[in-house]
C-alpha cells in the first residue's frame, strides 16, 4: 500500500557550518523550505514567548486580589500575548510556515513564484517582531490596550507603546500581503504539468483561499492602524468623537479584518488536518470538491460577519440580523469541513500516530468551540456574554485547543520530511495528553466564568462572587499543564534533532508530492520529473495504481535563484524605519502637549528620528541593490501555465489588497460624509488643480504602457526615455500635491475638521502610494540604465508599470469622492 | 447551593424553567465544592430579558447537544472501529458520498433558519424601548460611573448617584449609557445584556427584574489600568421604596455641619482645598445643593449612604457602616492616595506624591491626616433620610445576607 518513490537519499553535508555561516544563508536564501523553517522557527518562539504571558496572566489570576500582575502591567501583558499568538504564531505558521514549506513541494515545484519577495516577506515579518519585543522590553513600552486597541484607549495620554504596535502590525501586514500574493501566484502560475487546480491536494486549496482572503480584508486592521498611528503621530483622525468622527469606525476597520482573520488562522489548518486524515486512514479525501467548495464558502462569508463582534455596541438592529445570520451561515460549510473529515476517517485503516490524536484532538474540541461560536451568534445570547470569560473560552477552544491542534499535528505530521528524523512517539503523547487536559481545565471553566458574570481582561476579582475563585484556581492549574505540556514538545523536537536522520522518503505512505523528495528534501526539491496524468488528488496512488513512475532528472541540469543580500537589506532597512516611525517622527508631536520643538524631545525621540532619516538611504541601498541582481544567475526559461509572468501575477494578487484598503478607508469617508459627520470647511482644496494633477497622471499611465510596449518591441531607447518621462510627470504630480496639501494644512486646523482628516489621511496615502510606484518604477529604469534587461530579462517594468496604472485609477476615485463631492 | 430558589414566588412562569447557568454553577459546586457567595449569573430568570434568553436557549442548547453527541459519537466511533488495530480489511477507496453531503448541508441550514427566527423573535421581544419606561443615565469614565436620573430634576441638573444604580422592580428599565473618555462597557448580568459606553453616543436599551436585592455590575470594555476596579451596585427597590428615594433625592441638600464640627472642617477642605492642597474636592465632584458641582468625577451627593468606594474598591456591608474600623481606614487610605489603592485612578493625591495623569507625572497636594478624617467626617454626614436608605434590608443577590449589615 505505501508508495515509496524513493530516489536514494542525498548525501547531506557533512562539514558542521558555523553559526554566521548559517545565519547568513537563512539572510540570503530564496528556498522556500528555509524560509518555511524560519517562519515556523520564528512562530515556535513567539508561541513560547505568548504562552509564558499567559501562564503569568493566569498565575495573576489563580486567586482573588493578587498582586503579581496589577493594572497597566496586566493589560501590556494580556496585549503582547494576544499580539503574539495571532500575528506571530498562528498566522504564520499555518499560512507562511507550512505554506511556504510544502505549497511548491506539494504542487512539484522548485520554488514560489517570486523566491526574492518571499526572502523579503519573512524578513519583514521578523522585523516586525522585533518591533514588538523591542516595544515589550524597552523599559515597559507595550501598549495596554488590548491586540483590539478600541479608539480612544489607544490615544489615552496615559498609553505608551501604540504607535509601535501600529508599526509593527503595518510591517507584519505588508510581508503577509506579499507572501500571500507570492502564493497565489504561485498556485496559478507553476504547478507542475498536467496538475489541474481541481487536483490540487487539499492543504494547496487551503493556502490558496487563506492567501485571497489575507488580500481581500487585510485593508481593514491597515486601516485601522494607520488612522491610530496618524493620530498619535500627526493629529488627523477620522474617530474623535470631538470633532465629529466616529468611535465606532474603528471598530468596523479593525473587525473587518480581525474577523476574517479568524479563518486565516483556521483554514491553512484545516487542509493540514484534511492531509493528515487522508494519509492516516489511507484513503482518499471525503468530497473533496465540497470540501474545497467549503473553503471558498468560509472565504466569503467570512467578508460579511465582522459586526458580530460589536453587537452589543449598538448599532442598528437590521446590520446585527444580516450579520447575524451570514455569521450563523459560516457554521454550515465549517460543519461540512468536521463531518467531511470524520467521512475521510470512514472505512479506512487508521495509523494510530500522534498525527492522528492531534486531527482527532482537533475534531473534538472544534466541535465544541464551532456550537459555542454558534451561541454567540445568537443576538440577544451575545449582549450578555460578549466581552466575559465565555467569549475567552470560545476563542481560545477554536485557535488554542482547536486551531493550534493542527499546528501540532502538522508539525507532528511533516517533521520526518522537514527534518529526516522522527519526533518521539512516547514523548509525543505526553504531548498531546498535557495538552488536551491542559486545555479543558484552563478554557471550560471560563465558559461557566463567563456564564457567572466574569468579564474579560480583568487582572483582579473580588473574593465573594460565587465559583470565581474556585474556576479561576482551577484555570490556573490548568495553563501550569499547559506549561508542562510545551516543555515536553520543545524536549522532543531537541532530542530528535540529536539523532541521525532516518527517515525515508515517504514515512506515513503519503499520496501527494512532497512524498517523493528526500527527507529532507534537497535544495531543488526533486531529482526527477512527475507523470503528466492526475486522476485525482491523489497523484502517488493513481501513479502506482497506473504504473506511471517518476523520471530522474541529473540534478545538476537544475537551476535555483541565487541567493541575494537585496531582499535581507530592505527589510533591515524597514526595521529601522520601523523603529524610526515608532518612537521617533518627522516633527516632535504628541497628542496630550502638541506640536512641540524637536529640541525639546526626548533622547530616545531624537535617536530614532534620526535612524529614521538614515534607514531611508539603506532602504534604497537594499532595493536597487536586489533589483540590480538578477533572479538566477544563468539564463534560465521559465514555465508557467498561464500566459503572464510571476512579476505580473504576484502583482495582480497584490492589487487586490491595495484595493482593499482604499475600499476600506474610503467606505469609512463615505459614511462620514452621508451620515453628516465630515462637512468640508469653507476653504477645500481647488479642483482646477485636482484636475491638472489628473492629466498629468492619467497622461503618466500612458507613457508607461507605451514604454512597456516600445520594451516589448525591442525598441530600448525609447522605452528608456519613456520610463523618464513617466517618472518627471509623478514627480511634478508630487509636487502640486505637496503645495496643495501645505496650502490647506494653513488655511484650517486638521485637528478640528474630520473632512480634512479624511482627506489628509487618503489623499496622503495615495500620495504614499505614488512615491511606492515612483521607486517601483525607478527600479526597471536602472535596470535598463545598468543594462539589466533585454529581450529574454524584463526586469520589474512589468509588475511595476500595473502598479502605476492602479495608483491612477485609485487616484481618479480621489478626485471624484474629494474634489468634486 | 441553588441561591436562586428563595426568588420571588409571585412569578411563576419563572418556576418551571432550571436556568442554565445555575445549572452550571452547581457542576461547578460538585466539582469544587465552592462556598455560596455573590451570585452573579445570567441565568437569572428574574429578569424578564435573560426569561426571554433561556426561551431562545432551550432551544439552541437542545440542538447543540443533539449535534454534539451525535457528531461526537460518530467521530469516536469511526475512530475506534477503523483504527489499524482493529479493522484488518483494505481501507476503502471511495471519494464520498453525494447524497450524504446534500443531506450534512441540508440540516446545519434547517437549523441556522430556525435559530436565526428564534433570535429574531428575542430581539423583537426584549429590545424595543418603551417611551414609558423609567430612564437612567450610566455615563461612564476611568473608572467609575454615574447614574442619573433624568426625570427627577434639581436645581442645576438632575438626581445623580455615584457607582450605585437605584432601579424599581418589576419593570422595565431604559438604560443610556454614554462615555466621557474611552470604551467602556456596561453589565449586570441578572438584569439583562450589556452595552458599550461610547464617547460622542447614547445607546438605550432595556434591563429589569422582579426580585428586589443588591446586583453586581462591572465594566466590560478595556478601559485602562483599572478596567477590573470600575464596579457597580445595582440596587433593585420595591416601586414605593424607589419612589420615596427620587422624591427624597429631589428635595435633598446636602445637611448643613454643625459649626465647629468636624464635618464643617471637612466641608471646608472639601470645597476650597488648603494652602498645601489647592485642588479642592469640589472642583471634581458634584454635592447636590451646594456650591460643589465638579462632573470630572463621581457625584457624591449621598456618599454616607452609599456602601461602595472608589467603584467597588471597598465595600462597607456592615452595619457600622463608613464608622467600621476597617472600612473607616479604607476610605481615609482612598482620600489620601487613591491611586496608590487603585492603579491609574485619576483622583489626585494629597500626600505629596505623585499620580500619571495624560501622560505625565503630576506632584499631588497634601492633607495632613486630621484634615483627611476631617473630608472623611462630611462625606459621611451625606446622607439621605433614613427613609430613603436603598440598602436597608435589601438582600445582597445569593448571599442570603442583608446589604446594610444587622444590628
Amino acid at each position: 500500500m505505501t508508495v515509496q518513490y524513493s530516489p536514494a537519499p542525498q548525501q547531506v553535508h557533512a562539514e558542521k557550518r558555523g553559526m554566521w555561516e548559517v545565519i547568513k544563508d537563512y539572510m540570503m536564501t530564496t528556498d522556500h523550505k528555509k524560509i518555511g523553517l524560519l517562519y515556523i522557527f520564528v512562530s515556535i518562539f513567539a508561541f513560547a514567548l505568548g504562552g509564558l504571558l499567559a501562564v503569568g496572566i493566569r498565575l495573576q489570576l489563580a486567586l482573588p486580589e493578587q498582586s503579581f500582575l496589577v493594572g497597566n502591567p496586566y493589560n501590556q501583558v494580556l496585549t503582547v500575548h494576544a499580539a503574539l499568538m495571532v500575528f506571530f504564531f498562528l498566522i504564520p505558521m499555518g499560512l507562511f510556515g507550512f505554506g511556504n514549506y510544502f505549497l511548491p513541494l506539494q504542487l512539484g515545484v522548485r520554488d514560489v513564484a517570486l523566491p526574492r519577495v518571499n526572502t523579503f516577506a519573512v524578513w519583514l515579518f521578523i522585523a516586525s517582531l522585533l518591533l514588538v519585543v523591542a516595544g515589550t522590553f524597552t523599559g515597559g513600552q507595550a501598549p495596554g490596550v488590548g491586540w483590539t486597541f478600541y479608539y480612544p484607549m489607544s490615544v489615552d495620554a496615559n498609553q505608551t507603546g501604540v504607535a509601535v504596535f501600529m508599526v509593527a502590525f503595518i510591517l507584519n501586514g505588508i510581508g503577509s500581503l506579499l507572501g500571500s500574493a507570492n502564493f497565489a501566484a504561485t498556485i496559478v502560475n507553476m504547478r507542475t504539468p498536467g496538475m489541474s487546480l481541481w487536483k490540487m491536494p487539499i492543504f494547496c486549496w487551503s493556502i490558496f483561499a487563506t492567501s485571497i482572503l489575507q488580500l481581500l480584508s487585510l485593508g481593514g486592521l491597515t486601516s485601522a492602524a494607520l488612522c491610530t498611528y496618524l493620530e498619535l503621530k500627526v493629529g488627523v483622525s477620522m474617530f474623535n468623537p470631538g470633532i465629529g468622527g466616529v468611535p465606532v469606525l474603528m471598530q468596523q476597520f479593525f473587525w473587518f479584518y480581525s474577523h476574517p482573520a479568524v479563518y486565516v488562522m483556521l483554514l491553512p489548518y484545516l487542509g493540514i488536518g484534511a492531509e493528515i486524515a487522508s494519509t492516516m486512514a489511507r484513503k482518499p479525501l471525503f468530497g473533496y470538491r465540497v470540501m474545497v467548495y467549503s473553503i471558498l464558502g468560509i472565504v466569503i462569508v467570512s467578508c460579511v460577519v465582522w459586526l458580530h463582534h460589536m453587537f452589543a455596541v449598538g448599532v442598528p438592529e437590521s446590520w446585527q440580523i444580516a450579520f447575524m445570520i451570514a455569521t450563523l451561515i459560516v457554521a454550515v460549510p465549517t460543519g461540512v469541513k468536521i463531518f467531511n473529515l470524520i467521512g475521510t476517517l470512514w472505512g479506512g485503516r487508521i495509523i494510530m500516530k500522534t498525527p492522528t490524536y492531534w486531527l482527532i484532538g482537533f475534531l473534538f474540541n472544534f466541535l465544541i468551540g464551532g456550537i459555542t461560536g454558534v451561541s454567540l451568534g445568537m443576538i440577544p445570547f451575545d449582549y450578555q456574554v460578549t466581552m466575559s470569560y465565555y467569549v475567552v473560552a470560545h476563542f481560545h477552544n477554536v485557535m488554542m485547543f482547536g486551531t493550534a491542534f493542527l499546528a501540532m499535528g502538522g508539525i507532528y505530521y511533516w517533521w520526518p520530511k522537514m527534518t529526516g528524523r522522527f519526533l518521539s512517539e512516547k514523548i509525543g503523547m505526553w504531548h498531546f495528553w498535557l495538552f488536551m487536559i491542559g486545555s479543558w481545565m484552563t478554557f471550560l471553566p471560563q465558559y461557566i466564568l463567563g456564564l457567572l458574570g466574569m468579564p474579560r481582561r480583568y487582572y483582579t476579582y473580588p473574593a465573594g462572587n460565587y465559583a470565581w475563585t474556585e474556576l479561576n484556581f482551577v484555570s490556573t492549574l490548568g495553563a501550569l499543564t499547559l506549561l508542562a505540556g510545551g516543555i515536553v514538545w520543545v524536549y522532543n523536537m531537541y532530542q530528535s534533532m540529536q539523532k541521525p536522520i532516518t527517515a525515508g522518503p515517504n514515512p506515513w505512505g503519503g499520496y501527494t508530492l512532497e512524498w517523493t523528495s528526500s527527507s529532507p528534501p534537497a535544495p531543488y526539491n526533486f531529482a526527477h520529473e512527475f507523470p503528466t496524468t492526475f486522476p485525482t488528488e491523489r497523484p502517488l496512488y493513481d501513479w502506482e495504481q497506473s504504473g506511471e513512475t517518476l523520471t530522474p532528472v541529473d540534478p545538476k541540469s537544475i537551476h535555483l535563484p541565487q541567493d541575494s543580500w537585496g531582499p535581507f537589506i530592505t527589510a533591515f532597512a524597514m526595521l529601522l524605519m520601523g523603529y524610526g516611525l515608532s518612537f521617533g517622527w518627522f516633527t516632535n508631536y504628541h497628542p496630550a502637549t502638541g506640536l512641540q520643538s524637536f529640541g525639546e524631545a526626548s533622547g530616545v525621540f531624537k535617536f530614532a528620528s534620526v535612524l529614521l532619516y538614515l534607514s531611508i538611504p539603506v532602504f534604497f541601498y537594499g532595493l536597487f541593490k536586489w533589483a540590480g541582481t538578477r533572479e538566477y544567475s544563468v539564463p534560465v526559461a521559465h514555465h508557467h501555465l498561464t500566459k503572464y509572468d510571476n512579476g505580473f501575477m504576484g502583482m495582480s494578487w497584490f492589487i487586490l489588497s491595495e484595493v482593499g484598503l482604499f475600499a476600506v478607508l474610503i467606505a469609512g469617508y463615505v459614511y462620514l460624509r452621508i451620515s453628516g459627520h465630515a462637512e468640508p470647511p469653507a476653504m477645500r482644496p481647488a479642483a482646477w488643480l485636482a484636475m491638472l494633477n489628473t492629466v498629468i497622471l492619467v497622461s503618466s499611465s500612458f507613457v508607461i504602457h507605451r514604454a512597456e510596449q516600445d520594451h516589448h518591441e525591442g525598441r530600448h531607447s525609447r522605452f528608456r526615455l519613456g520610463l523618464f518621462i513617466t517618472l518627471v510627470l509623478g514627480a511634478i504630480f508630487m509636487i502640486f500635491q505637496i503645495f496643495e496639501f501645505s496650502k490647506f494644512g494653513m488655511e484650517s486646523d486638521w485637528k478640528q475638521n474630520v473632512w480634512q482628516s479624511c482627506f489628509f489621511i487618503i489623499v496622503g496615502l495615495h500620495g504614499l502610494h505614488i512615491l511606492i510606484g515612483g521607486v517601483g518604477v525607478a527600479l526597471p529604469y536602472y535596470q535598463a540604465m545598468t543594462g539589466k534587461m533585454d529581450k529574454y530579462n524584463h526586469g520589474s517594468i512589468v509588475p511595476a508599470s500595473l502598479y502605476w496604472h492602479l495608483v491612477d485609477v485609485v487616484w481618479l476615485l480621489i478626485v471624484a469622492i474629494f474634489y468634486a463631492w | 447551593m441553588n441561591t436562586n430558589h428563595d426568588r420571588n414566588p409571585g412569578t411563576a412562569r419563572h418556576t418551571a424553567k432550571w436556568p442554565l447557568a445555575v445549572g452550571a454553577a452547581i457542576t461547578a459546586t460538585l466539582l469544587t465544592g465552592c462556598q455560596g457567595g455573590q451570585m452573579i449569573s445570567l441565568g437569572d430568570q428574574a429578569s424578564s430579558y435573560n426569561h426571554e434568553m433561556l426561551n431562545m436557549g432551550l432551544w439552541a442548547i437542545g440542538l447543540s447537544l443533539i449535534i454534539f453527541l451525535g457528531v461526537s459519537a460518530g467521530l469516536f466511533y469511526t475512530v475506534h472501529k477503523f483504527r489499524e488495530e482493529n479493522n484488518q480489511n483494505a481501507p476503502q477507496q471511495f471519494h464520498g458520498n453525494n447524497r450524504l453531503e446534500t443531506v450534512l448541508v441540508f440540516i446545519p441550514t434547517l437549523i441556522v433558519i430556525l435559530l436565526s427566527i428564534l433570535a429574531v423573535r428575542t430581539m423583537a421581544r426584549v429590545n424595543p424601548v418603551s417611551q414609558q419606561s423609567l430612564s437612567v443615565e450610566a455615563l461612564a469614565k476611568q473608572f467609575w460611573w454615574n447614574f442619573s436620573y433624568p426625570s427627577a430634576k434639581v436645581t442645576g441638573g438632575v438626581v445623580a448617584n455615584g457607582n450605585e444604580m437605584i432601579v424599581p422592580i418589576k419593570q422595565t428599565i431604559a438604560v443610556t449609557t454614554t462615555s466621557a473618555d474611552v470604551v467602556h462597557g456596561f453589565w449586570a448580568p441578572n438584569l439583562g445584556g450589556q452595552r458599550a459606553a461610547i464617547p460622542g453616543s447614547q445607546k438605550t436599551w432595556n434591563i429589569g427584574t422582579e426580585r428586589e436585592g443588591v446586583y453586581q455590575g462591572n465594566c466590560t470594555q478595556l478601559c485602562g489600568s483599572s478596567h477590573a476596579n470600575m464596579r457597580f451596585k445595582v440596587v433593585a427597590l420595591p416601586q414605593n421604596r424607589f419612589d420615596t428615594f427620587i422624591k427624597d433625592a429631589v428635595a435633598y441638600t446636602a445637611p448643613a455641619p454643625a459649626a465647629g464640627s468636624a464635618e464643617e472642617r471637612g466641608m471646608n477642605v472639601f470645597m476650597k482645598g488648603t494652602a498645601t492642597a489647592p485642588m479642592a474636592c469640589a472642583a471634581c465632584h458634584r454635592v447636590q445643593g451646594t456650591p460643589a458641582a465638579g462632573v470630572t468625577g463621581p457625584d457624591l451627593s449621598f456618599f454616607g449612604t452609599r456602601r461602595t468606594l472608589g467603584a467597588g474598591m471597598w465595600e462597607a456591608m456592615t452595619a457600622d457602616h463608613w464608622m467600621a474600623p476597617d472600612a473607616a481606614a479604607h476610605l481615609h487610605a482612598w482620600i489620601k492616595h487613591s491611586p496608590v489603592v487603585k492603579p491609574g485612578s485619576l483622583m489626585p493625591r494629597y500626600d505629596g506624591g505623585e499620580y500619571m495623569d495624560k501622560g505625565k507625572m503630576i506632584k499631588g497636594g497634601t492633607l495632613s491626616d486630621q484634615e483627611i478624617d476631617d473630608v472623611a467626617a462630611y462625606l459621611r454626614s451625606l446622607k439621605l433620610p433614613d427613609e430613603a436608605d436603598y440598602w436597608a434590608g435589601i438582600p445582597i443577590n445569593g448571599t442570603g445576607k442583608i446589604a446594610g449589615g444587622t444590628k
